[in-house]
């Protein structure tokens, strides 16, 4: 603006500002000149006919130009005078659009040149000094308007987060307790879950973040604890699904859920009275063997002449759940959360199809089975399903001092009315307000507080037994005991074990009996109560402020809450059979008690129990033990299962993934180890494998072991396997019934049959390592005897017909090595050659022999590869090449016949245990490879080959079935 | 922080020689040729010593052939030496044509914005005075 007004150019119109910047012409050249133009644009109008809008505005242009000049005439006459040559060579024409489109177009230039960022600063930066302000990186308001966009861009870029709240702020009890709450949205905490997190690395499994094991001290610290005091768990995962209806029906319906091949199950005598828990596997409805779901706990609500009694009273109508039938039962079955929504399904429609013509009111119930809220209506007889998940709690203690812990935190309350001085008689509920208390209400029958002395009294004696597994095994105890926070010791303490009064000893048989085991636990209403009524921690802490005698007993009175809980005895380790194999466990290893209670009083217990000395274990512990008992560890010693497949496909990639981390050089060759699947289980495959071996008549291997020179028979075997290989390949495809499921044989007496057979030698003279070279001659004598005699004959030889008929099957194992050696996770099961079992026979020192290392072919390759490298000098593109060669470790597809020895199955877990001083596994085999084995070297103690995947040594293993 | 300081002459060439055979308008222009052309008024004016002082600084640093338009930089502490040879300079390459400085800045910068408002200021009124005006245009021009 200011220049046009110093130049004199004002913007009055575009004419002047041409007439004076290109002079036109004299008057005689101005018609020549409109002409020219037009014509000129009329060419350029036909040149460019898309633009046609554009030359129209181009014509009106000269038009207005025609005009502008028209009146500036005079002046161009006046000025061509003087000026004639230099107005002659000025440029004759304009073309106004074009000069202003080019204007428009550096318009656009320079505005994007100008606005766009010159340098990389930060907007706050590109402030004038004077206006910068160390202030607007706190808050963007002070920065001027039109630089706040892009500083807003900038901080979102940056990714900056929110100050988190200062450490005070978040201790705040309110802000602590949302922050917890926000923590446990996506996975459910344990009651302990604070406790454990200081002490313990908690995994998050199966929707519950789970303590895995302890910071302190390592796995010899809970044997120790396991063999000599007590040890805690909290197992308050499992979920408890409650069962209410009509004997039959409940029973018709889960028939199809077990069967009762693999044991006793839910119907069975020793536990319908429901003094003990037992366990069973689900299977998917009626699909049995195949669909296992997983192991299960189950204990029935005891029915008593009392307790229907007492339900029948009108003064406890609300306890509705007591109130029903003699002929209505309550079955509590324990489940593992990671099968718990499959099984909780299958259950639930087990049991909706059992019944007929209630299936409308059932659907009914269904729909609102908003867990614990279910109503249900007396008069009808229907089964109904529901879920206490994360409404029970249960604890489990393990260890020959688990009574005496237990004894110290759980001591029988007062279940008497107490009548202070004072106070009126027979009346407790003077005052209107006050409602009788739970357990005023529920042992004010004298009868139930007679069961209640006999309760105590079966718990005195109990206490006074040296270890829980004399108490009767799976047995349920059932005590209401006071508030365990008021008997806290001021200091951890530890219990001595001679103080261990040993007065019940004489007795060595106790039963229980209903009475004993039935508990007001059973009932939602009581659990409720309890749980709500407990006194808070402060009022507790003031109330043992106010005492007279400091570190005196606290006594509340009735206002103390009454704990309804049950004792369910564990066994520990029992020895099931004959044969070396975890000889060295004692009995009743690992014994102990499983704690039952109302939910809300976890930390309670908790703390009194660590208090008493109790140490306590995570999910590591927990697994480590069941595999010292002799029990299977839930889910992973149940391939298959969903979840058992689940667990092992996630070790699988687990491990694999870790392997790949290392480079080449710093993990073991597999290929060259002869190892197909040293991170999966390949159960599906070894069936199959096995099944084509069996089919072919095996007879490879008899022909090897007949030349023993061990070199020869490597190289041998080597050719025969690859042999053997093309031959299986051939067969594969005539082979018309391919199996495609496998299964875990739990045939309770196939599993003993063939345990039997296993041991048919030993069962007659209980060999030991030591002298096992001189009983050797003995067995073979003794063999046909004792078949014919262990297995009762034809019976034996049916039973013998069905196992080899099982090609899909693989057996539970326990390995216990015969003399050194501890094999690893995945370790191999094979079968040893007649060379190898003579060796030992000879030296019982002997090692185990040796695998022959295999050729990688890939190691030539990257070999080459690395020549080439050196020679060329080339670049990275070809390391990676190198370094993926190893990578090809997927998806075996020969995992029998892989090495000299033939594998039969795979170890699940293996290492040294301290209970038997040795090395020991656990895992599984091909059922028809078990059968093989036994062909080759009968009548003997059952020694299998072990090597652990990342070595080229053998050892040796006695071998039992778990059963 | 000490920097160079330098002034910024943003010119119009305005062409004055004869049409050339098939062009609306005479033109050409290479910021070379402008350079040569201010720089051998400089040596006219001013000699040895003005070529020497100006030596570092002087260049076009800007030239749109299409307005036109061209921005000549100068050391500041000589900058008059340059802005004096400019009114003088009646040729550039071949072509005839005189330079009208429009305006003098301190950066590259002030001048942009300086031509953004100095162009701006041209369509408005190129358009104003037209009845009929292609919308598209007078948009561009309005933003």
């Amino acid at each position: 603006m200011d220049s046009f007004a110093n130049h004199g150019y004002d913007a009055d119109g575009l004419e002047e500002y041409k007439q004076t910047y290109y002079p036109q012409g004299g008057g005689d050249d101005m018609e020549k000149l409109v002409v020219q133009q037009v014509k000129d644009y009329e060419e350029k109008k036909e040149e460019d006919i898309s633009q046609s809008s554009q030359s129209k505005h181009q014509i009106i242009n000269t038009a207005a130009i025609r005009q502008g000049q028209g009146k500036k005439r005079k002046i161009g006459e006046r000025d061509s005078d003087d000026e004639t040559s230099i107005l002659s060579q000025a440029p004759r024409e304009i073309n106004i659009s074009e000069f202003t489109k080019s204007r428009i177009s550096e318009i656009e230039l320079l505005t994007k040149t100008v606005m766009s960022k010159t340098s990389k600063r930060n907007p706050r930066q590109n402030m004038p000094r004077h206006m910068r302000r160390r202030a607007a990186s706190h808050n963007i308001k002070r920065l001027p308007r039109r630089l706040r966009m892009q500083a807003m861009a900038e901080i979102e870029s940056a990714g900056k987060k929110p100050k988190t709240p200062s450490r005070y702020h978040r201790r705040r009890p309110k802000n602590l307790m949302a922050e917890y709450n926000r923590r446990q949205r996506k996975q459910n905490w344990l009651e302990t879950h604070i406790w454990h997190a200081k002490r313990f690395h908690m995994i998050e499994k199966w929707g519950y973040v789970i303590p895995h094991f302890p910071n302190d001290k390592s796995l010899r610290a809970i044997y120790r604890a396991t063999s000599k005091y007590a040890v805690l768990q909290d197992i308050s995962y499992l979920g408890c699904i409650e069962i209410t209806g009509p004997l039959k029906d409940i029973l018709h319906g889960l028939e199809k859920l077990t069967s009762s091949e693999i044991g006793p199950i839910f119907g069975d005598i020793r536990y319908i009275q429901g003094t003990r828990q037992g366990s069973t596997i689900l299977y998917k409805g009626g699909s049995y063997p195949d669909n296992a779901i997983g192991e299960v706990f189950f204990h029935w609500k005891p029915v008593t002449l009392i307790t229907s009694e007492f339900s029948g009273s009108t003064t406890v109508s609300e306890l509705s759940d007591c109130s029903l039938d003699d002929d209505t039962r309550t079955l509590w079955v324990w489940v593992h959360p990671s099968f718990w929504d499959e099984a909780f399904a299958e259950f639930k429609a087990a049991l909706k199809s059992g019944l007929s013509g209630k299936d409308e009111l059932y659907s009914k119930e269904m729909k609102h089975t908003s867990q614990l809220q279910q109503e249900h209506s007396k008069a009808t007889s229907s089964v109904i399903v529901k879920s206490l998940k994360d409404n029970i709690l249960r604890y489990r203690l393990s260890g020959p001092m688990s009574t005496s812990v237990l004894a110290e935190v759980l001591k029988p309350a007062k279940l008497q009315k107490e009548n202070p001085a004072g106070a009126p008689d027979d009346d407790s509920t003077v005052r209107g307000v006050t409602v009788k208390k739970w357990w005023q209400r529920y042992y004010s029958d004298p009868k139930i507080s007679q069961v209640a002395t006999q309760q105590e009294e079966m718990w005195r004696i109990l206490c006074g037994k040296q270890t829980p597994a004399q108490a009767p095994s799976g047995g349920i105890l059932s005590l209401t005991v006071g508030d365990p926070r008021i008997l806290i010791p001021p200091k951890k303490s530890v219990i001595d074990c001679t103080d261990v009064e040993s007065t019940g000893c004489r007795e060595n048989t106790v039963s229980f009996t209903p009475e004993v085991s039935s508990s007001p636990v059973w009932s939602q209403m009581v659990r409720d109560e309890v749980k709500f009524t407990q006194l808070p921690q402060s009022e507790l802490n003031r109330r043992k402020g106010n005492m007279l005698v400091p570190g005196s007993t606290l006594d509340l009175g009735d206002d103390e809450s009454r704990i309804p809980l049950l004792l369910v005895q564990s066994p520990g380790f029992q020895r099931t059979g004959p044969g070396p194999a975890q000889s060295h466990t004692s009995p009743g290893f690992g014994s102990g008690w499983d704690l039952i209670l109302p939910s809300g009083w976890g930390m309670a217990f908790w703390i009194a129990l660590v208090y008493q000395g109790a140490r306590v274990g995570g999910l590591r512990e927990l697994n480590s033990s069941a595999v010292d008992q002799g029990l299977l560890r839930i889910p992973y010693d149940y391939p298959d299962t969903q979840a058992g497949a689940a667990e092992e496909r996630k070790e699988w990639e687990e491990l694999e993934a870790k392997y790949k981390r290392y480079p080449p050089a710093k993990r073991p060759n597999y290929i060259k180890l002869g190892v197909a699947s040293p991170f999966s289980y390949p159960w599906l495959r070894l069936v199959q494998e096995w099944s084509n071996i069996k089919k072919q008549g095996a007879p490879f291997i008899d022909h090897n072991i007949i030349t023993q020179d061990s070199r020869k028979l490597d190289r041998c075997l080597d050719q025969k396997t690859h042999t053997n290989q093309i031959s299986a390949e051939i067969l594969e495809p005539m082979d018309s019934e391919e199996i495609e499921e496998f299964v875990v044989l739990r045939t309770r007496n196939l599993l003993k049959y063939l345990d039997r057979i296993c041991h048919a030698a030993s069962m007659e003279t209980e060999s030991s390592p030591s002298n096992m070279e001189m009983s050797n001659s003995d067995k073979i004598s003794l063999n046909p005897q004792t078949d014919i005699s262990s297995t009762g004959g034809i019976d034996g030889q049916e039973m013998l017909l069905t196992l080899s008929q099982m090609h899909n099957a693989i057996v539970p194992v326990t390995l216990n090595l015969v003399s050194r050696g501890a094999p690893a996770d995945h370790s191999m099961i094979c079968i040893p050659t007649q060379g190898d079992l003579d060796s030992l026979a000879k030296d019982s020192r002997y090692g185990g022999p040796l695998e022959q290392r295999k050729q990688d072919p890939n190691s030539r390759k990257v070999k080459k590869q690395k020549i080439k490298q050196k020679g060329t000098q080339q670049g990275t593109a070809d390391k990676v090449k190198v370094h993926n060669f190893q990578d090809t470790l997927i998806e075996p597809k020969d995992v029998a016949v892989t090495s000299s020895r033939v594998v039969i199955g795979y170890l699940k877990t293996g290492g040294f245990t301290y209970t038997s001083g040795r090395g020991t596994g656990r895992g599984f085999c091909a059922l028809q490879g078990i059968l093989h084995a036994l062909e080759l070297n009968p009548g003997k103690d059952f020694i299998v080959l072990v090597r652990s995947p990342a070595s080229y040594q053998y050892r040796f293993a006695f071998m039992k079935i778990l059963c | 922080m000490v920097r160079l300081k330098n002034r910024y002459y943003l010119c119009e060439i305005i062409p004055t020689g004869e049409k050339k055979q098939g062009t609306h308008l005479v033109g050409g222009f290479t910021e070379r040729l402008v350079f040569k052309a201010v720089q051998k008024e400089v040596q006219d004016l001013h000699g040895d010593y003005g070529q020497g002082v100006l030596m570092g600084s002087f260049s076009v640093s800007y030239l749109n052939p299409d307005t036109n338009m061209v921005m000549i930089r100068a050391g500041r502490d000589y900058h008059r030496l340059v802005g004096s040879a400019l009114p003088l300079v009646k040729k550039i390459g071949h072509q005839e044509a005189f330079l009208r400085t429009i305006h003098l800045g301190g950066t590259i910068r002030s001048c942009q914005k300086f031509l953004i408002k100095h162009n701006k200021q041209f369509v408005k009124s190129a358009t104003e005075g037209v009845d009929v005006a292609d919308p598209e245009v007078k948009e561009q021009g309005n933003g």
